[in-house]
């Protein structure tokens, strides 16, 4: 009998890839279990069954009481049998728990990250059973190409991941035990009962508080004016702007002073500098960098940018998306991908240049992750991919491209005109080298402005001058992306996690728009636990989890430890509850027309 | 006691904690509008409302503030 290994893969996509490049000849047998297939590779004279996952097969579920708080006792259970909702998971978990009989091996080849990790973890541990726990290997890899698939079946480790495992498991129950107990606390102060529900998390208060303070910002703010003094000149029958030396004045009466004393008169040039700028190539995206290019190139929400790059990734084209690196390690062969990606003739001529030029080393960004490089294509060429899949496929392509070209170089030039005792200045610029920007088409624009040529000395006409009353703006609303970005700046949530907060926040009718305004109901609950729990807003409560679930993943800290403390911050928060529903209530209720 | 114009609860003076910044910023803004302008206190207030980006709370205080014509 040869060796039997059951494989198991996060998504069905990724189990028929994965069996692919196992297989000595490519070519796996593909069965069913029921409705689910599965594959069956041969490689080094071992029988590999490679069977899929759908995302989680296991969730948290209480192990008492009803809909009530506080709740702490709970464990893991298949999610078919705690929510109507996951009944497709069911066929999934029969399957991998009959094609595990009689294995002699079990590989996780599941996601890196701790999702993917505790996937794999929870259906051999609860479905399979601690036997197979114990004979049980972790694949590790950044793409599905079959390369590294290769590679990382050889290299797999001797055992599970289990410091990932813990911080994936303990990160889940925390979320669980703040989520279930802070909500079923808003909800039952507020007296909904159970149809109407009131929600907030350990992440969800904290992002639902930067809306709350920017909207503070915004509504208490005062407009202040200043004034703007402009001019034209022409030369050669070319008209060109000249902005006044001091960018904005504070009082009117200096404005229109300044447009007395230089209405009519001429313009003597006093000075003239001119230097070359350098601007250094981006570093290749990390799954935050993306969305905010995706978003301010296509419009692409957050979580529709991770959608398409998650697909992409399946279809082995880039690597794995969920990275905070921006930085490419020494062991990606590099000029391997460029000549792959350029026998795509879209791509050819940019890979032509960087290799003409011997450019192989991407500009490396301070952000790293220990899991994955940043992301980049893997060199396979795209086959039929819808316009979206196209566009961000495009975008992760020009964007590894650019990092490894030349600065790009640009000539800045100043001229200083006196006007009646008033400096003016005439700006121009244009591009000397495009460098990387060049390889990053159309996804940047140069502004080019050319200047006559100037001496000291000469004189020119003013055929325009105005004064402009403005005001001072409040601060920009917050967009999706934007509100991700101050989620990631202030290292609280996960990048998987990130962009399902925003949509959860606008799910639950507590933010609303485009560009992001609070709604009376958002403001109410973040008033409330303000008064009654500062901590579950605190942005450092949450922060200081996130470092303990660090910590965990390093091994340096007992996850039973953590999940103890939790227990412990919840309880005292939930008692204050307690004693204070009446005047929760009244809280929650007071903003009259909210919608609770 | 509450506040004059959204009934929240008031800590010092006559508004609540949101109105009552809205205020303390309209104060500050005045002496830059004064500078800016010389203008009086009830002509900046009526200048201010009529601004688009005066905050929301800043025009109920306005409004609060300004005598009914």
């Amino acid at each position: 009998m040869p060796k039997r290994v059951l494989v198991i893969t996060e998504k069905p996509s990724s189990a028929r890839r994965i069996a692919a490049a196992l297989d000595e000849n490519h070519k796996p047998n593909r069965a069913h279990y029921g409705k689910v297939s599965f594959y069956v590779s041969m490689r080094d004279g071992a029988e590999l069954i490679v069977v899929s996952a759908v995302g989680h097969l296991y969730t948290i579920v209480q192990t008492r009481g009803g809909w009530t708080y506080p709740m702490f006792d709970i464990k893991w259970a298949p999610s078919h049998k705690s929510d109507k909702r996951s009944a497709y998971t069911k066929p999934y978990l029969n399957a991998i728990i009959n094609l595990a009989e009689n294995v002699d091996e079990v590989v996780s080849a599941c996601d890196y990250d701790q999702e993917g990790s505790l996937i794999a973890f929870n259906i051999i541990k609860h479905g399979l059973g601690d036997v197979a726990v114990g004979k049980s290997r972790r694949m590790l890899f950044s793409t599905l190409t079959e390369a590294e698939l290769v590679k990382s079946w050889d290299n797999r480790m001797g055992t599970l991941d289990y410091p990932v495992i813990a911080a994936g498991k303990v990160r889940h129950e925390a979320d669980w035990l703040y989520g279930i107990n802070m909500s079923r606390a808003l909800t039952l102060s507020a007296k909904l009962g159970k149809k109407k529900t009131l929600s907030t998390g350990r992440v969800q208060g904290p992002t639902l508080k930067f809306v709350y303070d920017l909207e503070a910002r915004i509504n208490t703010f005062v407009p202040i004016p200043y004034w703007k003094v402009s001019a034209e000149t022409q030369i050669d029958d070319e008209t060109y702007p000249l902005e006044y030396g001091k960018p904005r004045l504070d009082r009117e009466v200096h404005a229109k002073k300044v447009a007395e004393d230089c209405r009519g008169k001429l313009g003597l040039i006093t000075g003239v500098k001119s230097e070359d700028e350098k601007t250094n190539p981006p570093a290749p995206f990390n799954l935050g960098d993306l969305q905010q290019e995706s978003y301010r190139i296509f419009k692409y929400s957050p979580s529709v940018t991770l959608k398409i790059a998650e697909k992409l990734y399946l279809s082995a084209l880039i690597s794995y998306p969920r990275t905070s690196s921006q930085r490419i390690p020494d062991s990606i062969n590099i000029q391997t991908i460029l000549s792959d990606l350029g026998k795509n003739p879209k791509y050819a001529e940019l890979v032509d240049l960087l290799v003409k030029a011997k450019r192989f080393k991407p500009r490396q960004g301070k952000k790293d992750d220990p899991a994955h490089p940043a992301i980049h294509p893997t060199g396979n060429k795209p086959g039929r991919l819808k316009p979206e899949e196209l566009n961000v496929y495009d975008l992760i392509t020009k964007r590894f491209l650019a990092s490894m070209g030349k600065p790009a170089l640009k000539a800045r030039s100043v001229v200083d005109v006196d006007v009646n005792n008033h400096l003016f200045l005439m700006k121009g610029e244009h591009t000397v080298d495009p460098g990387w920007t060049g390889l990053y088409l159309p996804y940047t624009k140069s502004k080019e402005v050319h200047l006559p040529v100037l001496n000291v000395g000469q004189i020119i006409p003013i055929t325009k001058l105005s004064t402009r009353r403005n005001y001072t703006k409040p601060p920009s609303r917050f967009t999706s992306t934007s509100l991700i970005r101050k989620m990631e700046d202030e290292g609280i949530g996960t990048k998987a996690t990130r962009s399902n907060i925003v949509d959860t926040l606008h799910r639950r009718d507590y933010i609303r728009g485009q560009k992001i305004s609070i709604t009376d109901l958002g403001s109410n609950v973040i008033e409330t636990l303000g008064e009654y729990s500062p901590d579950i807003i605190n942005v450092r409560l949450t922060k200081t989890l996130e470092a303990k679930l660090d910590d965990i993943q390093a091994g340096k800290v007992e996850p039973d430890s953590v999940i103890k403390n939790t227990v412990e911050t919840l309880e005292s928060i939930l008692t204050r509850f307690k004693e204070k529903e009446h005047e929760i209530a009244v809280t929650l209720g007071r903003v009259s027309g909210a919608k609770i | 006691m509450s506040c004059k114009i959204c009934g929240r609860p008031v800590g010092e003076g006559v508004y609540c904690q949101k109105h009552g910044a809205a205020y303390a910023n309209l104060e500050e803004g005045y002496q830059k509008w004064r500078y800016a302008l010389g203008v009086s206190w009830s002509e900046y207030l009526e200048r201010i409302g009529k601004v688009s980006g005066s905050g929301r709370w800043v025009k109920e205080v306005i409004k609060d503030i300004l005598p009914v014509e």
